[in-house]
């Protein structure tokens, strides 16, 4: 339990340093350069949806670490088996759905455009790779 | 898996998100144990016949797995 209150604090350190480091450079960015109006549009709107994200969780780990019961129970649910089950299983799926569906893709929307065809591919093959490497890391880990 | 986990929560006038709280797992959980929907690891299994003081047989119902 105390490991995972250092990992809270930890969490909320690190949600503040990606806030500051975020707005410093939105301002910036802001401030030096000159970008198109949709474009943003777009920026502001992005920044806007992460900072109230990370805002959100940062409010989430303080009240935590303050409130007791409010901790054990963000404890119960990080460590929830059948939270981890579902997520296994969602990824599994994805995967899966992603693997068979990228040569389909490939197949129609590259036919016409071999730099897209080649994207796909590129995408495909850097998949397969990423899951060969991490299933020979579990394999060996368990 | 059937459970009598219900009927032993009940029995001690607990809710669902207490009998969470007692077992280190979440309200959802329990829930998903109860209307059989989800079957427990040994570990929570444990932890929650210890936490009723009765046997993981006695909460769990092994009868119609098969070996």
């Amino acid at each position: 339990m105390e490991e995972f209150r250092k990992k809270v604090s930890m969490r909320v350190s690190i949600i503040t340093v990606i806030t500051v480091i975020y707005l410093v450079l939105y301002f910036l960015f802001m401030k030096y350069l000159k970008i198109d109006d949709r474009v943003v549009g777009f920026i502001v709107g992005s920044v806007i949806g992460i900072v109230s994200i990370l805002c959100f969780f940062s409010i989430k780990y303080r009240k935590a670490l303050k409130n007791e019961y409010e901790f054990k129970k963000l404890y119960n649910y990080e460590n929830d088996e059948r939270r981890k089950l579902i997520k296994e299983k969602t990824s599994k799926i994805t995967l899966m759905v992603t693997f068979f569906s990228l040569p389909i893709f490939a197949t129609i929307f590259g036919a016409n455009n071999e730099l897209v065809f080649k994207i796909i591919v590129g995408i495909f093959f850097y998949i397969l790779i990423v899951f060969g490497i991490l299933k020979v890391y579990f394999m060996k880990k368990f | 898996m059937k459970t009598k986990i219900a009927e032993l929560r009940k029995a001690k006038k607990m809710s669902q998100e207490e009998l969470a709280m007692e077992v280190g797992t979440t309200r959802q959980t329990i829930t998903s144990l109860e209307t059989e929907k989800y079957t427990a690891s040994l570990v929570l299994a444990y932890k929650i016949a210890k936490f009723f003081g009765k046997t993981i047989e006695e909460v769990f119902d092994f009868t119609d797995m098969e070996v």
